[in-house]
């Protein structure tokens, strides 16, 4: 089973991991990334980069694995796209007989237009691909390029980051499944919003998801509020909350939700 | 005081709307006197009645009543020791027994001598006090409270009159005009926090720290694992108000008193309906659950705030021993 981590370094990383980077400083960049390539020729791992190598993290292109596949071409500019290619790739690497795959993009604003939603949609997608195939997936944010909000949205999404856990968002959503996201931590006032946008983020991709709280502390009214409001969004959206502690649960049932025609069910 | 003929609501103001008597009686054959004959003038009229008085005296009623259907003892130690979940419970209790407009009488009984603190005692009295707003328009509703005078305490017996707009006395009720009818209720002052405190200043960003803060501290005072979870989401609304509607921080005190565990919180803002957190959210309503969620997750809550001095609210704690 998944579970949210921290990891020091590189050498943390393990199959099904989907890494949110935010190097602390530029000067880091390029020794973290050749440690993380050298690694994947080390373990069998094919290393797949989306984008060019000089952008990724500044990657040298001499540093790359000649097997190595780098994903820069502008047919697969958008997401739906290199999320295909990057699945190909790993299907290729298995049948190459590779490990698994190890894939490298650095998320810029510039590419990613469709708000924090999008952003979250396509993060979840590619959560829910490490989770199917045990790829290893890191994803660099530089955090001079990104407002703090959206970049607490997507940290939110990504079950394993590198570095200092960050404070905010507390709470971390990923996949446990087909249609299944287990959520981690913490849902108060201040993560709300994130919380919020992760859901509707998930409802887009089916009509009825399934939220793990197995390993979630509390949710606070905002949070619920949050919860329901996400589930109300898109019309015939059903989220089923299973796991939850006695706590969550009283909770809810507190709040008022436990009522006919609540899109967000809470299980037993 | 003024007499009124008993249980026919006239053109007074007192009697229009929600009639709200305390009934003070001393032995077991003045309590089955007056509640009885309330009893039975309700179930002349059609009414139905909801009975929430400690068990001794449950069982004295049911013994003189029988199985009558129209009459319903419910069980309020369930709810806990929070007089700030009663509201919540009467309006259920009321709503659920006066099906189809039918009126519905209580009969509300606190075990006084139970109460665990001063603190509590004072809960307990505005709890009284604001039945009145809490069921002011509801002219289907009405409440007897039953109270042993047996230690012939005056001062008591005072403070808990002036919140009753009406006394029952020899089958009758007569209207008080000691009843409080200020806007504002006098509450008793806080006491200052108990040496040694732990205090901490929050603003946006800093929930975690203040859960963090008192889950240490509950965990030093004794305070069981399932109920430092309830109080972490207690605190976090708590403090979340004080960051969206108390001016953007707070001030965060504990201690421990006694036998309970305190968390206290001081902001800039200001809770303009004394009902708020009293009632059960319905489920589109857009806030409004914090206060709610504190009170059904903590033993006790107090809740001080005026316009110029801002608002503090005190969360209590029972730690086992």
């Amino acid at each position: 089973m998944r579970a949210a981590r921290t990891l020091a370094t590189f050498d943390d990383v393990e199959l099904g991991d989907h890494v949110c980077w935010h190097p602390d400083s530029a000067d880091a960049f390029p020794a973290d990334v050749l440690a993380y390539v050298a690694d994947g020729a080390l373990y069998g791992d094919k290393i797949v980069v989306v984008g060019s190598t000089g952008a990724v993290s500044g990657l040298p292109r001499d540093a790359v694995p000649s097997a190595s596949v780098i994903l820069d071409s502008p047919r697969i500019a958008d997401p739906d796209s290199v999320l295909a290619a990057v699945r190909r790739e790993a299907r290729t690497a298995a049948r190459e007989g590779y490990r698994s795959v190890r894939v490298l993009t650095e998320r810029a604003p510039a590419a990613a237009p469709g708000g924090a939603e999008e952003l979250l949609a396509q993060e979840l997608k590619l959560d829910e691909f490490a989770s199917e195939s045990n790829a290893i997936v890191v994803c660099a944010f530089r955090p001079s390029q990104w407002d703090r909000p959206t970049l607490e949205h997507v940290t939110g999404v990504h079950p394993h980051e590198m570095g200092i856990r960050a404070e905010r968002p507390a709470f971390r959503m990923y996949s446990t499944g087909a249609d299944v996201w287990s959520v981690d931590g913490v849902i108060d006032s201040e993560c709300a919003d994130a919380f919020n946008t992760a859901v509707r983020a998930a409802v887009r991709f089916a009509p009825k998801v399934s939220l793990r709280f197995d390993t979630l502390e509390m949710i606070d009214a905002a949070g619920m509020r949050a919860l329901v409001d996400a589930a109300r969004h898109l019309p015939d959206r059903r989220i089923v909350v299973e796991g939850a502690n006695d706590i969550v649960r009283l909770c809810w049932e507190l709040a008022g939700y436990v009522t006919d025609g609540m899109p967000v069910v809470m299980a037993a | 005081m003024t007499t009124i003929p008993p249980a026919h609501p006239s053109d007074d103001a007192a009697t229009s709307a929600f009639r709200h008597e305390l009934y003070p009686y001393r032995g077991d054959e003045q309590y089955l006197s007056g509640t009885l004959g309330y009893i039975h003038e309700a179930l002349e009229g059609g009414e139905a009645v909801v009975v929430a008085v400690p068990e001794g005296r449950a069982s004295l009623l049911r013994g003189e009543l029988g199985d009558e259907p129209a009459v319903t003892f419910v069980d309020t130690t369930t709810l806990g020791p929070n007089p700030g979940r009663l509201v919540g419970a009467w309006v259920a209790w009321m709503k659920e027994r006066g099906a189809q407009d039918r009126p519905v009488r209580g009969i509300g009984e606190t075990a006084w001598r139970e109460a665990r603190s001063a603190a509590h005692l004072s809960e307990l009295r505005y709890h009284e006090w604001l039945l009145n707003r809490a069921f002011a328009r509801s002219s289907a509703w009405s409440m007897l409270c039953p109270y042993d005078d047996a230690d012939d305490d005056r001062s008591a017996l005072q403070s808990l009159s002036r919140c009753h707009p009406l006394i029952r006395q020899d089958g009758h009720y007569v209207r008080n005009e000691g009843f409080l009818t200020a806007e504002e209720y006098p509450f008793d002052a806080l006491n200052p926090p108990c040496d040694p405190f732990q205090e901490l200043s929050y603003a946006h960003g800093d929930l975690a720290a203040v859960r963090s803060k008192v889950a240490r501290c509950a965990a030093d005072a004794g305070v069981s694992e399932d109920q430092q979870r309830k109080l972490a989401v207690a605190v976090t609304e708590i403090a979340t108000n004080s960051i969206r509607h108390g001016g953007g921080h707070g001030t965060l005190r504990t201690w421990t008193q006694d036998s309970t565990f305190l968390c206290e919180f001081r902001d800039a803002g200001y809770i303009a309906d004394v009902m708020a957190g009293r009632s059960r959210p319905t489920v589109d309503q857009i806030g409004g659950r914090g206060l709610w969620l504190a009170h059904q997750l903590c033993d006790l809550v107090e809740i001080r705030s005026t316009r110029d001095r801002g608002t503090t609210i005190r969360l209590h704690v029972d730690v086992a021993h």
